[in-house]
Protein backbone atom coordinates (compact mmCIF):
# COMPACT_ATOMS: atom_id res chain seq x y z
CA UNK A 1 0.00 0.00 0.00
CA UNK A 2 1.69 3.10 -1.02
CA UNK A 3 1.20 6.32 0.98
CA UNK A 4 2.18 9.87 0.64
CA UNK A 5 2.41 12.84 3.26
CA UNK A 6 0.45 15.57 2.72
CA UNK A 7 2.67 17.96 4.43
CA UNK A 8 5.24 17.49 1.75
CA UNK A 9 6.27 20.01 -0.67
CA UNK A 10 8.69 18.38 -2.31
CA UNK A 11 8.94 14.98 -4.52
CA UNK A 12 11.53 12.12 -3.84
CA UNK A 13 13.49 13.92 -6.61
CA UNK A 14 14.51 16.10 -4.49
CA UNK A 15 15.68 14.21 -1.60
CA UNK A 16 17.64 16.99 0.04
CA UNK A 17 14.47 19.06 0.95
CA UNK A 18 13.38 18.51 4.09
CA UNK A 19 10.00 17.24 5.24
CA UNK A 20 9.15 19.05 8.74
CA UNK A 21 5.99 17.46 10.42
CA UNK A 22 3.21 19.89 11.28
CA UNK A 23 1.78 18.39 13.99
CA UNK A 24 4.82 17.47 16.38
CA UNK A 25 6.64 20.25 18.17
CA UNK A 26 10.33 19.57 17.81
CA UNK A 27 13.53 21.35 16.67
CA UNK A 28 14.14 18.88 13.76
CA UNK A 29 16.47 19.87 11.48
CA UNK A 30 15.24 21.66 8.21
CA UNK A 31 17.65 19.74 6.27
CA UNK A 32 16.05 16.50 7.37
CA UNK A 33 17.12 14.01 4.98
CA UNK A 34 14.38 11.61 3.90
CA UNK A 35 14.33 8.51 1.02
CA UNK A 36 11.19 9.43 -0.79
CA UNK A 37 8.13 11.68 -0.24
CA UNK A 38 6.03 8.37 -1.24
CA UNK A 39 6.55 4.96 0.67
CA UNK A 40 5.18 2.29 1.25
CA UNK A 41 4.19 2.00 5.15
CA UNK A 42 4.70 -0.80 8.05
CA UNK A 43 2.75 -3.92 7.74
CA UNK A 44 2.90 -6.02 4.22
CA UNK A 45 0.98 -8.74 3.54
CA UNK A 46 2.18 -11.86 4.61
CA UNK A 47 2.89 -15.10 2.83
CA UNK A 48 0.22 -18.08 3.67
CA UNK A 49 3.35 -20.04 4.85
CA UNK A 50 4.71 -17.52 7.21
CA UNK A 51 0.89 -16.47 8.78
CA UNK A 52 0.06 -20.92 9.09
CA UNK A 53 4.06 -20.94 11.22
CA UNK A 54 3.16 -17.52 13.38
CA UNK A 55 0.33 -19.35 14.15
CA UNK A 56 1.57 -22.23 14.76
CA UNK A 57 4.26 -20.48 17.47
CA UNK A 58 1.28 -18.61 18.62
CA UNK A 59 -0.31 -22.02 19.53
CA UNK A 60 3.30 -22.89 20.91
CA UNK A 61 2.52 -26.16 18.10
CA UNK A 62 6.32 -25.01 17.00
CA UNK A 63 9.48 -23.01 18.49
CA UNK A 64 11.25 -19.68 17.62
CA UNK A 65 13.80 -21.29 16.06
CA UNK A 66 11.25 -23.03 13.42
CA UNK A 67 9.76 -20.01 13.12
CA UNK A 68 13.47 -17.71 12.87
CA UNK A 69 14.19 -19.09 9.05
CA UNK A 70 10.70 -19.09 7.51
CA UNK A 71 10.43 -15.66 8.42
CA UNK A 72 13.94 -15.20 7.15
CA UNK A 73 13.01 -16.47 3.70
CA UNK A 74 9.41 -14.62 3.75
CA UNK A 75 11.78 -11.15 4.08
CA UNK A 76 14.07 -12.43 1.88
CA UNK A 77 11.34 -12.59 -0.46
CA UNK A 78 9.51 -9.17 0.36
CA UNK A 79 13.23 -7.10 0.32
CA UNK A 80 13.88 -8.50 -3.23
CA UNK A 81 10.04 -7.28 -4.57
CA UNK A 82 10.93 -3.96 -2.67
CA UNK A 83 14.26 -3.60 -4.50
CA UNK A 84 12.86 -5.17 -8.16
CA UNK A 85 10.08 -2.15 -7.75
CA UNK A 86 12.27 0.17 -6.68
CA UNK A 87 11.45 1.28 -3.75
CA UNK A 88 13.65 3.24 -1.77
CA UNK A 89 13.13 2.92 1.93
CA UNK A 90 13.19 -1.08 2.33
CA UNK A 91 11.71 -2.79 5.47
CA UNK A 92 11.13 -5.97 6.77
CA UNK A 93 7.48 -5.84 5.74
CA UNK A 94 6.98 -6.39 9.95
CA UNK A 95 7.13 -10.09 8.93
CA UNK A 96 8.53 -10.76 12.45
CA UNK A 97 5.85 -9.08 14.43
CA UNK A 98 1.77 -10.15 14.23
CA UNK A 99 0.03 -9.04 11.74
CA UNK B 1 7.78 -3.42 15.79
CA UNK B 2 6.63 -2.89 19.63
CA UNK B 3 9.24 -2.32 22.12
CA UNK B 4 9.70 -4.82 24.80
CA UNK B 5 9.41 -2.21 27.58
CA UNK B 6 10.55 -3.33 31.56
CA UNK B 7 7.25 -2.87 33.68
CA UNK B 8 4.71 -4.11 30.87
CA UNK B 9 2.98 -7.42 30.22
CA UNK B 10 1.88 -8.51 26.70
CA UNK B 11 -0.94 -10.24 26.51
CA UNK B 12 -2.79 -11.96 23.19
CA UNK B 13 -6.00 -11.23 24.30
CA UNK B 14 -7.29 -8.25 26.88
CA UNK B 15 -8.92 -10.06 29.88
CA UNK B 16 -12.26 -8.33 28.80
CA UNK B 17 -13.98 -5.61 27.08
CA UNK B 18 -14.46 -3.38 30.47
CA UNK B 19 -10.61 -2.88 30.38
CA UNK B 20 -10.99 -1.52 26.93
CA UNK B 21 -12.93 1.79 25.61
CA UNK B 22 -15.78 1.01 23.76
CA UNK B 23 -14.79 1.42 20.29
CA UNK B 24 -17.02 1.33 17.98
CA UNK B 25 -15.06 -0.57 15.55
CA UNK B 26 -14.06 -3.47 18.14
CA UNK B 27 -17.57 -3.94 19.65
CA UNK B 28 -19.94 -3.29 16.50
CA UNK B 29 -19.05 -5.80 14.68
CA UNK B 30 -17.94 -8.26 17.38
CA UNK B 31 -14.22 -8.47 17.38
CA UNK B 32 -11.97 -9.65 19.77
CA UNK B 33 -9.11 -6.89 20.58
CA UNK B 34 -5.84 -7.78 18.93
CA UNK B 35 -2.69 -7.99 21.65
CA UNK B 36 -2.31 -5.31 24.09
CA UNK B 37 0.35 -4.58 26.40
CA UNK B 38 -0.53 -2.67 30.22
CA UNK B 39 1.64 -1.46 32.11
CA UNK B 40 2.48 -4.00 35.72
CA UNK B 41 5.16 -1.48 37.01
CA UNK B 42 7.18 1.12 36.47
CA UNK B 43 8.24 1.16 33.10
CA UNK B 44 11.93 1.39 31.10
CA UNK B 45 14.35 0.06 28.44
CA UNK B 46 15.52 -3.16 29.30
CA UNK B 47 18.92 -1.66 27.72
CA UNK B 48 19.29 -3.83 25.13
CA UNK B 49 17.02 -3.42 21.36
CA UNK B 50 14.57 -6.13 19.92
CA UNK B 51 14.42 -4.11 16.81
CA UNK B 52 18.21 -3.90 16.22
CA UNK B 53 18.92 -7.58 15.17
CA UNK B 54 15.88 -7.33 12.67
CA UNK B 55 17.96 -3.78 10.92
CA UNK B 56 21.08 -6.10 11.18
CA UNK B 57 19.13 -8.80 9.24
CA UNK B 58 18.52 -6.46 6.22
CA UNK B 59 21.66 -5.07 5.92
CA UNK B 60 22.78 -8.33 4.98
CA UNK B 61 20.32 -8.54 2.08
CA UNK B 62 20.80 -4.36 0.97
CA UNK B 63 23.63 -3.02 -0.56
CA UNK B 64 25.86 -0.87 1.87
CA UNK B 65 25.51 2.13 0.39
CA UNK B 66 21.44 2.15 0.91
CA UNK B 67 21.41 0.94 4.67
CA UNK B 68 21.15 4.61 5.77
CA UNK B 69 17.85 4.17 3.54
CA UNK B 70 16.36 0.75 5.85
CA UNK B 71 13.12 1.98 7.31
CA UNK B 72 12.85 0.45 11.02
CA UNK B 73 9.12 0.85 12.04
CA UNK B 74 8.01 1.41 15.92
CA UNK B 75 4.72 1.16 17.54
CA UNK B 76 3.68 4.47 18.28
CA UNK B 77 4.07 5.37 22.20
CA UNK B 78 0.45 6.30 22.59
CA UNK B 79 -0.67 2.51 21.53
CA UNK B 80 0.48 1.32 25.23
CA UNK B 81 -2.46 3.13 26.97
CA UNK B 82 -4.53 5.09 24.67
CA UNK B 83 -7.66 1.86 23.97
CA UNK B 84 -8.12 1.87 27.76
CA UNK B 85 -10.19 3.04 30.49
CA UNK B 86 -9.12 5.24 33.18
CA UNK B 87 -6.86 3.15 35.32
CA UNK B 88 -6.29 0.08 33.18
CA UNK B 89 -2.96 0.84 31.03
CA UNK B 90 -1.45 2.21 34.30
CA UNK B 91 -2.53 1.53 37.61
CA UNK B 92 -2.89 4.50 39.73
CA UNK B 93 -0.35 3.20 42.37
CA UNK B 94 2.48 2.56 39.50
CA UNK B 95 1.13 6.34 37.81
CA UNK B 96 -0.47 8.52 39.81
CA UNK B 97 -1.38 10.60 36.45
CA UNK B 98 -0.93 10.65 32.92
CA UNK B 99 2.28 12.77 32.89
CA UNK B 100 4.14 10.87 35.01
CA UNK B 101 3.65 7.32 32.61
CA UNK B 102 4.21 9.32 29.30
CA UNK B 103 7.36 11.09 30.88
CA UNK B 104 8.67 7.01 31.57
CA UNK B 105 7.59 5.98 28.12
CA UNK B 106 9.12 8.97 26.36
CA UNK B 107 12.14 7.75 28.45
CA UNK B 108 12.15 4.36 27.36
CA UNK B 109 11.54 5.29 23.58
CA UNK B 110 14.49 7.92 23.34
CA UNK B 111 16.83 4.81 24.89
CA UNK B 112 15.53 2.64 22.25
CA UNK B 113 16.25 5.68 19.56
CA UNK B 114 19.56 6.26 20.84
CA UNK B 115 20.26 2.69 20.58
CA UNK B 116 18.70 2.65 17.21
CA UNK B 117 21.31 5.39 16.14
CA UNK B 118 24.48 4.04 17.20
CA UNK B 119 23.24 0.71 15.53
CA UNK B 120 23.32 2.51 12.40
CA UNK B 121 19.75 3.39 12.08
CA UNK B 122 19.20 6.51 10.34
CA UNK B 123 15.28 6.17 8.87
CA UNK B 124 12.85 5.27 11.73
CA UNK B 125 8.98 5.45 11.49
CA UNK B 126 6.54 5.83 14.25
CA UNK B 127 3.03 4.02 13.07
CA UNK B 128 0.24 4.88 14.26
CA UNK B 129 -3.10 3.01 13.59
CA UNK B 130 -4.70 5.46 15.93
CA UNK B 131 -4.65 8.17 14.27
CA UNK B 132 -7.24 6.87 12.04
CA UNK B 133 -9.61 7.32 14.66
CA UNK B 134 -9.26 10.63 13.55
CA UNK B 135 -11.72 10.14 10.49
CA UNK B 136 -14.61 8.86 13.00
CA UNK B 137 -16.57 11.42 14.82
CA UNK B 138 -17.46 8.98 17.70
CA UNK B 139 -14.07 7.21 17.61
CA UNK B 140 -12.31 10.84 17.66
CA UNK B 141 -14.19 11.79 21.05
CA UNK B 142 -11.81 9.05 22.57
CA UNK B 143 -8.55 10.58 21.26
CA UNK B 144 -5.84 12.39 22.78
CA UNK B 145 -3.84 12.76 19.25
CA UNK B 146 -0.22 13.06 19.98
CA UNK B 147 -0.14 13.86 23.49
CA UNK B 148 2.52 10.97 24.05
CA UNK B 149 4.56 11.50 21.38
CA UNK B 150 4.32 15.45 22.33
CA UNK B 151 6.78 14.71 25.24
CA UNK B 152 9.23 12.54 23.08
CA UNK B 153 9.49 15.52 21.36
CA UNK B 154 9.75 18.40 23.62
CA UNK B 155 11.78 20.94 23.27
CA UNK B 156 14.42 19.99 25.17
CA UNK B 157 15.58 16.93 23.36
CA UNK B 158 17.90 17.66 20.66
CA UNK B 159 18.04 15.12 17.08
CA UNK B 160 20.58 14.60 14.96
CA UNK B 161 20.50 15.69 11.45
CA UNK B 162 20.87 12.73 9.83
CA UNK B 163 18.36 10.83 11.89
CA UNK B 164 15.06 10.60 9.91
CA UNK B 165 12.08 9.94 12.33
CA UNK B 166 8.40 10.28 10.87
CA UNK B 167 4.86 9.85 12.06
CA UNK B 168 2.19 8.04 10.05
CA UNK B 169 -0.98 6.36 9.92
CA UNK B 170 -0.25 3.00 9.06
CA UNK B 171 -4.00 2.44 7.46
Amino acid sequence: MLSSFSSLSQSCLFPHISYRPQSLPHKMSTQTRIPCRAEHLGSLLRPKQLLSARSAFEENKIKAAELKPIEDAAVDEIVKLQLDCGFRAISDGEYRYLQ
Amino acid sequence: MSLILRGTMSCACPPCHQELKLWNSFIEKGHKPGQSCLCTSKISHTGTSSILPQFEYLKTKIPKERWGEIKVTLITPSWYHLRYIDGKAFPKDIYADDEAYFADVAKAYRVELDLLYAGGVRNVQFDDPNLACECSASLKSYMQPLTCVRFLFREDVGWLEDFNIQHKDSR
